[in-house]
C-alpha cells in the first residue's frame, strides 16, 4: 500500500524538541547511542581480540594496566568482551521487541476491530499467557530445544506480546469510534485499509514508548537465561553469559560479574529514560509547558 | 467616588510567553449591572474574566489595576473569590458538569459550601439550600437535591451552578459563556434567571458570550472584544441599534442569521432520502435494550436543506448514522438515491456524515490533500490528487493548506475539509450533525453559506441536524423535530420559497416559546 507522507515531519520537529529539553531524555538518549556507537565500533575500540586466551599469568587479572577492566578466568580481556557483548546483548533486545511488538500489534489490531468473538478468543489467549509465569514459559521453551541465541530471542518475543496486544486493543478500541474511522468507513474503505492507514499510524506512537520501555526489561531477561545457561553459548559473548562466568568468581575475581552487570544497569536505565521522553513527546496531554 | 462602584479595571493586561492575550482593558462595573462580554473565540474574553477574578492561569504575566469592592486585587489573598460571603465574587463556566462534583449528590455540595463559606450548621444548611435551589428555579428542590450531577439535564445542572454560586452570596458574578451547550428554550430561560437574580439581589453580572444575539434584554452595557482589546462598549441598546467597529457588526450579522431565499430548484422534486418507519435499537450488555428510532418516516428530495430538532438524546445522531449506514436497522427501511444506505468495498455510501467535532473528523497523520485524495481513490477517480484540488476549491480552501495537517487548521478549516472528503464521494445526500456547534459565530455563518451553495450546485440534499432552532430557521426549507425515537412534528417554515419572512420571532417553533417552563429531565 502506498502511504505518503505516512507521518509529517512535525512529529519528528516534536519529539526533537522535546528530546532537547527534556534533561532526562537527552541523557538517555546519550546513552543508548552510546551504546549502540561502542557495539558497531567493538572492533575498533577493543585493545585485543575478546576470544584471545591469556598466559596463567595473565588469569584473574585485577583491573590495571594492560587490562583496563581486567581479565577473566580464561585470561581473556574484559574491556574487549564487554564491548563485544554490546553486540549480542543489544541485538537480542531489538529482536526479541520487535517480534513482540509485531505479534502484539497483528493480534491487538485484530482483537480490536475484528467481530466480537474473535475479541474474546485472542483476549482469553492473551489472558492465559499472561496467566502463567512468564519465565516458567521461557523455560519451558527452552527446555525443549537446544540452547541458542536464535532460541533466547523467539522465546523471549514470543513470550513478551502479551502487554503489547493489550494496549494495542484498547488503543484500536477507542480510535475506531473517531469519527474519521466511521468517514473512512462511509467511503467504503476495507478493514485493512482501516487497520493500517487509519488506526495503525495513531496507536503507533503508545507501541513506541512501550517498546522502548520494554527493551531493557529484555536484556535483563536475556541476561537471566545465559546466566542460567540457557542462551548464548560459548565462543558467542553476552553480558549475561558473561555474570554467570563470574559467578564461581565473586571472591577472587569480582570485576568479571560486576562491569557486565553495570553495562546492563546503564543501559536499562537509557532505555527506560529515552522511553519516558519519547512518552512525553509523543502524547500532548503528558507533556507540561503550560496551556497555549 | 460613586459607591455603588462594584469593579473597577484599569489597563489590564495578561501575558503568554507566546504573547499578549488581554492588551490593556479599562472598564467599570456598578452594582446590579449587568455587562455583556461579546467577542469571537480566542478574542480575550475568559482572559480577561479570570484576570479580573485575580485568577490568572498558569505561565501567565498579568498587569494593571483592577479594584473590587474598594480594595486593590493585589491586596487581596487569592483574590475576590476568596472574600467572606457577601462581598466576594463568584464565576459559572459553560461546561456544567465539569464544575460539579460527579460523585456527590448535587444538594449536598449546595450544603457543603453554604457551611465551608456562611459558617452555617447542618440543619440550617439544609434549609438555605433548600431555598437556594427554589431560587434558581429547579421544581421540587428535594428530589432534585437528591440526585447525581448526571442525573441531571443540562439545564438543571446549570441551574445548580447557580445555586452554588449564590450560596456565596456574591457581590459579583461572572457568568462565561453559561448557555452555549444548551438548547434554546432552557437558554432562554437561563438568562432570564441570571437577571432575577441580579436585580433582586443588586448583584454586578458579567455575561460572556460569543452571540451578540443573547444580549437583547440581558445585559444593560456592551463591550465588544477583539484581540485582547475592547474595540467598542457602550449602552446595550444603543450599540445593537447603531453598531459602530466592524467586529460589533460582523457579530451582529452573524447573530441574526439573516434568512437568504432559496432559489427553487428547477423541474419536480427528486426524492435523495426515503425512510419507512425506520427502528433502531441499541441492545446493551444484560439484555438491556433501548430503542432509539421507533417508526421513524421522512423524505429529503435533491436540493433540499432540511432541518432535524430536538434535545440531546432524542435520537437525532442514531438517525444520521443509519442514514450513513453505519447502523443495522431492527426495522423499516431506508432508501438513499434509491439504494441502500450502506457502503460496500469500492463503494462509498450515497449518503456521506460531517460530524460535530472538526478536530476528531480528521485523522491527525494525514495533511488535508491525503485526506481528500484517499476518498476520491475510494471512490474510484483516476487521478485522486487532482480530483481532491478541485474539491479543496470547491469548499473554499486555498490550495495553499493542501500540504497543512490538521491541527495547523482553525476549526471551519477542518470543517471544510471534512466537506471535501464527503463530496468526494459524490453523495446525494449530506447528513451534517451539528457541524457548526463548536464553531465561532461568523465562521458559523460561511460554512453554512457554503454548504448552501453546494446543495443547490449539486442538487444534492442536506439533513442539518442542529439543537440551534434559530439555525435551523435561518437556513432550512423544512424542519422536523424528534422527541424519544419519533418524529414530533414537521413543518414547512413560512416564507422559505418566497424568500421573505424577515423577523426571525414570527417563525418560532409552537411550543418551544415557554421559557420559563422547567425543563424536563
Amino acid at each position: 500500500m502506498r502511504a505518503p507522507g505516512w507521518r509529517p515531519p512535525r512529529l519528528y520537529r516534536r519529539i526533537g524538541s522535546v528530546l532537547g529539553r527534556d534533561v532526562s531524555a537527552r541523557a538517555g538518549l546519550t546513552i543508548v547511542l552510546l551504546l549502540l556507537l561502542a557495539a558497531l565500533a567493538a572492533d575498533l575500540l577493543s585493545p585485543v581480540d575478546p576470544l584471545r586466551l591469556g598466559t596463567a599469568a595473565e588469569q584473574l587479572a585485577p583491573p590495571g594496566a594492560g587490562h583496563p577492566l581486567g581479565t577473566d578466568a580464561l585470561g581473556r580481556d574484559m574491556l574487549a568482551r564487554l564491548l563485544h557483548g554490546a553486540r549480542l546483548s543489544l541485538l537480542v533486545g531489538w529482536v526479541a521487541v520487535a517480534l513482540a511488538v509485531g505479534i502484539g500489534a497483528v493480534i491487538g489490531l485484530a482483537a480490536g476491530l475484528g467481530p466480537r468473538w474473535l475479541d474474546r478468543i485472542l483476549m482469553g489467549t492473551t489472558d492465559v499467557f499472561l496467566a502463567f509465569p512468564r519465565i516458567f514459559l521461557v523455560l519451558l521453551l527452552a527446555a525443549v530445544a537446544p540452547p541458542s541465541l536464535t532460541l533466547v530471542m523467539a522465546v523471549i518475543g514470543v513470550t513478551g506480546w502479551m502487554g503489547i496486544a493489550r494496549l494495542v486493543r484498547g488503543e484500536t478500541l477507542s480510535l475506531r469510534e473517531r469519527d474519521y474511522v466511521t468517514a473512512a468507513r462511509g467511503l467504503g474503505a476495507s478493514p485493512l485499509r482501516v487497520a493500517l492507514r487509519h488506526i495503525l499510524p495513531n496507536v503507533l506512537p503508545t507501541v513506541v514508548v512501550a517498546a522502548s520501555l520494554r527493551l531493557g526489561n529484555t536484556i535483563l531477561l536475556e541476561s537471566f537465561l545465559s546466566f542460567l545457561g540457557l542462551g548464548a553459548q560459548e565462543p558467542a559473548v553476552t553480558w549475561g553469559a558473561m555474570i554467570d562466568m563470574g559467578r564461581g568468581h565473586l571472591l577472587d575475581g569480582w570485576w568479571i560479574a560486576a562491569f557486565p552487570g553495570l553495562a546492563i544497569a546503564v543501559t536499562v536505565v537509557g532505555y527506560n529514560l529515552l522511553g519516558d521522553g519519547l512518552r512525553n513527546a509523543l502524547d500532548p496531554r503528558a507533556s507540561g509547558g503550560g496551556q497555549s | 467616588m460613586n459607591p455603588d462602584i462594584l469593579l473597577r479595571a484599569e489597563g489590564v493586561r495578561v501575558a503568554f510567553p507566546e504573547g499578549e492575550v488581554v492588551s490593556g482593558v479599562d472598564l467599570s462595573l456598578e452594582r446590579g449591572e449587568a455587562l455583556a462580554l461579546v467577542g469571537r473565540s480566542g478574542s480575550g474574553k475568559t482572559m480577561l474574566a479570570r484576570a479580573l477574578l485575580g485568577l490568572p492561569p498558569a505561565g501567565a504575566r498579568m498587569s494593571g489595576r483592577v479594584v473590587f469592592l474598594g480594595r486593590e486585587n493585589g491586596d487581596l489573598p487569592g483574590g475576590p473569590c476568596r472574600l467572606p460571603a457577601g462581598r466576594c465574587a463568584a464565576m459559572i463556566c459553560q461546561d456544567s458538569a465539569g464544575s460539579l462534583d460527579p460523585v456527590r449528590r448535587v444538594g449536598d455540595q449546595v450544603v457543603e459550601t453554604l457551611r465551608l463559606r456562611r459558617g452555617l450548621g447542618r440543619a440550617d444548611a439544609r434549609t438555605a439550600a433548600r431555598a437556594l435551589l427554589a431560587e434558581a428555579g429547579l421544581p421540587d428542590p428535594d428530589i432534585l437535591a437528591r440526585r447525581y450531577p448526571h442525573q441531571l439535564s443540562g439545564g438543571q445542572r446549570q441551574r445548580v451552578n447557580i445555586a452554588l454560586a449564590l450560596a456565596v452570596d456574591p457581590a459579583l458574578l461572572i457568568a462565561d459563556e453559561p448557555t452555549t451547550a444548551l438548547d434554546a428554550p432552557v437558554r432562554d430561560g437561563i438568562l432570564k434567571l441570571l437577571g432575577e437574580v441580579r436585580r433582586r439581589r443588586r448583584m454586578g453580572l458579567v455575561l460572556i458570550t460569543h452571540d451578540l444575539g443573547l444580549v437583547r434584554g440581558n445585559a444593560d452595557r456592551l463591550a465588544v472584544m477583539s484581540r485582547g482589546r475592547i474595540v467598542e462598549s457602550g449602552f446595550a441598546e444603543d450599540l445593537l441599534a447603531a453598531p459602530e467597529h466592524e467586529q460589533t457588526r460582523l457579530l451582529l450579522d452573524a447573530a441574526a442569521m439573516v434568512r437568504r431565499p432559496f432559489p427553487e430548484p428547477p423541474g419536480p422534486p427528486r426524492p435523495v432520502l426515503e425512510i419507512r418507519g425506520l427502528k433502531v435499537v441499541h441492545r446493551q450488555a444484560r439484555q438491556q435494550s433501548v430503542t432509539a428510532l421507533d417508526g421513524v418516516d421522512l423524505e429529503v428530495a435533491g436540493g433540499e436543506i432540511v432541518g432535524l430538532a430536538g434535545e440531546s438524546g432524542c435520537g437525532k445522531t442514531t438517525l444520521a448514522r443509519a442514514v450513513a449506514g453505519h447502523l443495522r436497522c431492527d426495522g423499516g427501511s431506508i432508501l438513499v438515491g434509491g439504494r441502500g444506505p450502506a457502503p460496500a468495498a469500492g463503494e462509498p455510501a450515497p449518503a456521506q456524515l460531517i460530524f460535530q467535532e472538526p478536530s476528531g473528523s480528521l485523522n491527525p497523520r494525514l495533511s488535508v490533500i491525503e485526506t481528500v485524495a484517499e476518498a476520491c481513490r475510494l471512490a474510484g477517480a483516476g487521478d485522486p490528487s487532482t480530483a481532491a484540488r478541485g474539491l479543496l476549491a470547491e469548499v473554499g480552501l486555498a490550495p495553499s493548506l493542501a500540504d497543512r495537517f490538521p491541527h495547523e487548521l482553525s476549526g471551519g478549516e477542518q470543517q471544510r475539509v471534512a466537506v471535501a472528503r464527503a463530496l468526494a464521494a459524490d453523495p446525494v445526500l449530506l447528513v451534517a450533525d451539528e457541524p457548526t456547534s463548536s464553531l465561532d459565530v461568523t465562521v458559523q455563518a460561511a460554512l453554512l453559506e457554503t454548504l448552501r451553495d453546494l446543495v443547490a450546485a449539486r442538487r444534492i440534499g442536506l439533513l442539518l441536524i442542529s439543537h440551534d432552532s434559530r439555525l435551523l430557521r435561518c437556513h432550512c426549507r423544512r424542519v422536523v423535530r424528534m422527541r424519544r425515537g419519533r418524529i414530533e412534528k414537521a413543518h414547512e417554515i413560512p416564507g422559505a420559497a418566497e424568500g421573505g419572512g424577515a423577523d426571525s420571532s414570527t417563525i418560532v417553533t409552537p411550543g418551544e416559546a415557554d421559557p420559563g417552563k422547567p425543563e424536563t429531565h
